[in-house]
């Protein structure tokens, strides 16, 4: 069960609740790190470790929810596990909206939130995973030649060695060199690897919480 | 009549020593003329009685023989006037001839009978016309034994007390004082009375003036006891003489009326059987303390149980009826009726305590509503522990369900358990107490304690409405003297209103200030201090009318009723609007006996 490398953030105004939950995630072997308020949590490095949050709603001074939005506005892509006193439905509806992997209420099932944790923790694998697939994709992309990038594009468009040739203004055999290059240097196998390439770099990622990072690495 | 012989002076016996003025005239009678015959053949019985008539200072006389024949002393002569001196040695028939119907039998009696009788006449008076007839004279009528006599009576003695007013008595004793030391120079009274008075004109005058004054004192009496008369009749207080044990001597009519008793049926009771059973020990004390002189006169408000089994409510004043150098022997008792003043005083009391009740009452439905107001925070309150409880019960499971147990983290979250479990029940024991409708129980309190307490309530309300809370509680705060539940509600009520009027801000900081501070010798102060929408300082007192509110759903209660508590607590609650935005409450406690927190 032991993942490694990955911790789990527990977030929560109350000493007593902090404890408890720890000692419950600690007890399925997760590393926990705990903070008695929002503020406290935004002074650490959490953006390189793997891992997930466990948030109380209400806190004081900056809340739960103010986090869950200062955490998007900040483009850090970690999945939220929110806990509440009271079940509040529209609240659980806006956090879920933003984004939450989960909205639980005290006093919290052990299965439940163990079962959330494992949940945001792949869901995070997976997002790194995709984060660091497009960071690769784009530094192939980026080795591209202008002339290249042109033809990949047509390429992806779906047009013929003969048309891009008409297209560019360049011969057919030239065409056929910048393919060859261009299927190289992005390790494409095939036409259709490379349209799911580019597919992806193009994407929004799987979540709205990457859209800062995206653009900053298209720049 | 009278004989002077040599004989009778030469053998003048001792019995006739002495004796001042009449001493000499007996010696200078020739009593062998006289029905009792020569001193010299006098009986033994006859001779003790002349010489002490004749040694006695009361006025004394005596009729011997068959023939009451008379003898007196000094004393006696001022009843005689112009009888004396042929009256010394005369048969008693022929001195009192014009009175003797009325002296006769009484003395024939005694001398027939041997009865000792007394009357009361005024018999006397008319040979001293300056008494007139004011003087009331008791005659004593004594047989005198005599062995040689016939039928063994040898005569009568007669002695006279005066029954007079004792006024009057004083005025004779001055005036006989003076007339029998009307010749100065004389040191002893044997002296004047042989030096007796020459200068008649003199005498005359004097007893002219002794009678005017006489006369003048009387009529002082009588309208000092007219008066008396009056005010004991006339009066609307009870009035009653008792005797030095307390019974009842004499009482007039408004006590008897106030009592039901009739005052022959008072004669025969004491003041304490008349006192109600609770109230006699502390009236036999007063009383006993006016006995021992350690006081003059008390007063005391008490019940009279009347004949009828009611009682009545009473203010008595009581003192000792003094007269002059003499132990008094009476005592005076003035009554009032006070029942309808302590009917009011109860009504008062009842309706004051109603009043209380009532209070209290409402103390407790506002609290109640407040509480209701507070359900989601309490609920809150209450859940986060359970929660946290819930959470280490699982994890506990857990950590005893590995392979390998890892009874440290088991035996840590158990610890958790049982301490938030405790908070959890402590939280929900402060909502109880608060709940409940308990009489007060003023004890010394810890009002830092107290406001945490309190506070732990309204985490919710602060929170939601993103209150911040500043705390400046002084550590060495002393206790404070009072009743827990009552001081929260205080509290509850005052940090509500903060929170309320800073949530009808809609910018600016919302920050409320709680502190306590130690005040004066013997006072704390907890301030209260919010950045609502603060106070007109022409309201800072009108808000603590009842009913005063300017919110949809306020009732005007909280602070009305919170003035009330402080103030039966002996302290203040007052508001004060802030220089910058909102408004501090601030009120005031008595200190427990100097104690401090901690
Ligand atoms: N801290 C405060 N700042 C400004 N105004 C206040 C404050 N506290 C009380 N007031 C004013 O005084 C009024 C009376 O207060 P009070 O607590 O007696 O009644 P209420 O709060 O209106 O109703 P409730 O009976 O529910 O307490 C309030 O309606 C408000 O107008
Ligand atoms: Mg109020």
């Amino acid at each position: 069960m032991t993942e490694e490398r990955t911790i789990v953030y527990v977030v929560d105004d109350d000493p007593a609740t902090r404890d408890a939950l720890s000692s419950l995630i600690r007890s399925v072997g997760f590393q926990v790190a705990t903070f008695g308020s929002a503020d406290e949590f935004l002074e650490t490095d959490f953006r390189d470790t793997p891992g997930c949050l466990v948030l109380d709603i209400r806190l004081p001074g900056l809340s739960g929810i103010d986090l869950q939005r200062r955490l998007t506005e900040m483009g850090v892509d970690l999945p939220i596990i929110f806990i509440t006193g009271h079940g509040d439905i529209p609240l659980a509806v806006q956090v879920m909206k933003a984004g939450a992997v989960e909205l639980l209420t005290k006093p919290v099932r052990d299965e439940d939130l163990l079962d959330a944790i494992h949940q945001a923790l792949g869901r995070d694998r997976v997002s790194r995973r995709e984060r660091l697939e497009k960071i690769e994709l784009r530094q192939r992309f980026d080795s591209l030649t202008r002339r290249e990038r042109q033809v990949m594009h047509l390429i992806c468009d779906g047009r013929l060695n003969k048309q891009i040739a008409a297209e560019l203004g360049i011969s057919e055999v030239t065409v056929k060199l910048h393919r060859a290059n261009v299927m190289r240097k992005m390790k494409a196998g095939s036409v259709a690897g490379l349209v799911g390439m580019a597919t992806k770099l193009a994407s929004k990622g799987s979540q709205g919480g990457t859209r800062a990072r995206r653009r900053s690495a298209i720049r | 009549m009278t004989t002077q012989t040599a004989a009778g002076r030469a053998t003048s016996p001792d019995c006739l020593a002495g004796g001042g003025e009449m001493g000499a005239l007996m010696r200078s009678i020739a009593w062998s003329q006289t029905p009792i015959g020569a001193v010299e053949w006098w009986s033994p019985t006859l001779r003790t009685m002349v010489s002490y008539l004749l040694a006695n200072r009361v006025p004394m006389l005596l009729w011997w023989g068959p023939s009451f024949c008379q003898l007196y002393n000094d004393a006696f002569l001022p009843y005689l006037g112009a009888k004396h001196p042929k009256s010394m040695g005369q048969p008693a028939g022929e001195c009192w001839a014009e009175n003797w119907h009325f002296i006769g039998p009484p003395i024939e009696n005694a001398f027939r009978s041997g009865a000792a009788t007394w009357t009361e006449d005024m018999f006397l008076e008319v040979q001293r016309p300056w008494f007139a007839e004011e003087a009331r004279w008791r005659i004593g009528y004594r047989p005198v034994m005599d062995e040689t006599a016939p039928n063994r009576i040898g005569g009568v003695a007669a002695t006279v007390d005066e029954i007079t007013e004792k006024i009057i008595s004083e005025r004779r004793i001055v005036l006989l004082r003076d007339l029998g030391s009307r010749s100065t120079g004389a040191t002893t009274a044997e002296q004047a009375f042989h030096r007796p008075v020459t200068n008649l004109t003199e005498l005359t005058e004097q007893l002219a003036a002794g009678r005017q004054s006489l006369e003048r004192s009387l009529e002082a009496l009588r309208e000092s006891e007219a008066r008396w008369r009056a005010v004991f009749e006339n009066s609307a207080a009870g009035i009653a003489v008792t005797d030095l044990r307390g019974q009842f001597q004499a009482v007039n009519a408004a006590f008897q009326q106030m009592l039901g008793y009739t005052e022959d049926e008072l004669r025969s009771l004491s003041f304490i059987d008349i006192t109600y059973e609770e109230d006699r020990d502390e009236n036999v004390s007063a009383c006993s303390d006016l006995l021992s002189r350690k006081r003059q006169y008390f007063q005391v408000e008490k019940r009279y149980r009347r004949k009828d089994g009611g009682f009545i409510w009473v203010s008595v004043y009581v003192s000792l009826i003094s007269t002059g150098a003499g132990t008094p022997r009476l005592a005076v008792a003035v009554a009032q009726d006070i029942t309808e003043r302590k009917r009011a005083e109860e009504r008062r009391r009842q309706a004051e305590e109603a009043l209380q009740n009532a209070q209290a009452e409402l103390a407790h439905v506002t609290r109640l509503t407040t509480l209701g107001e507070l359900s989601a925070s309490i609920a809150h309150e209450v859940n986060q522990p359970l929660g946290a409880v819930v959470t280490d019960g699982h994890a506990c499971l857990r950590w005893l369900y590995k392979a390998k147990p890892n009874l440290d983290e088991a035996r840590a979250a158990v610890k958790r358990m049982i301490q938030e479990a405790t908070h959890a029940s402590e939280v929900i024991g402060r909502i109880r107490s608060l709940a409940r409708k308990s009489p007060p129980r003023m004890i010394p309190l810890d009002m830092n304690q107290a406001i945490v307490d309190v506070l732990t309530l309204l985490r919710h309300p602060l929170f939601q409405n993103k209150v911040v809370l500043k705390t400046e509680l002084v550590a060495d705060l002393r206790q404070a003297q009072g009743d827990l539940v009552q001081l929260q509600q205080v509290m509850v009520n005052l940090f509500m209103n903060a929170i309320e009027s800073m949530a009808m801000r809609i910018d600016g900081p919302r920050e409320l200030i709680v502190a306590s501070q130690n005040h004066g010798k013997d006072q704390i102060v907890i301030q209260v201090r919010d950045s609502g929408v603060g106070l007109d300082h022409g309201r800072t007192e009108q808000i603590f009318k009842p009913f005063v509110t300017s919110k949809s759903n306020g009732l005007g209660m909280g602070l009305s009723i919170s003035r009330s508590i402080i103030e039966a607590h002996g302290g203040r609650l007052s508001a004060v609007p802030n220089d910058g935005p909102g408004a501090t409450f601030l009120f005031s406690l008595r200190a427990a006996e100097d104690r401090r927190v901690k």
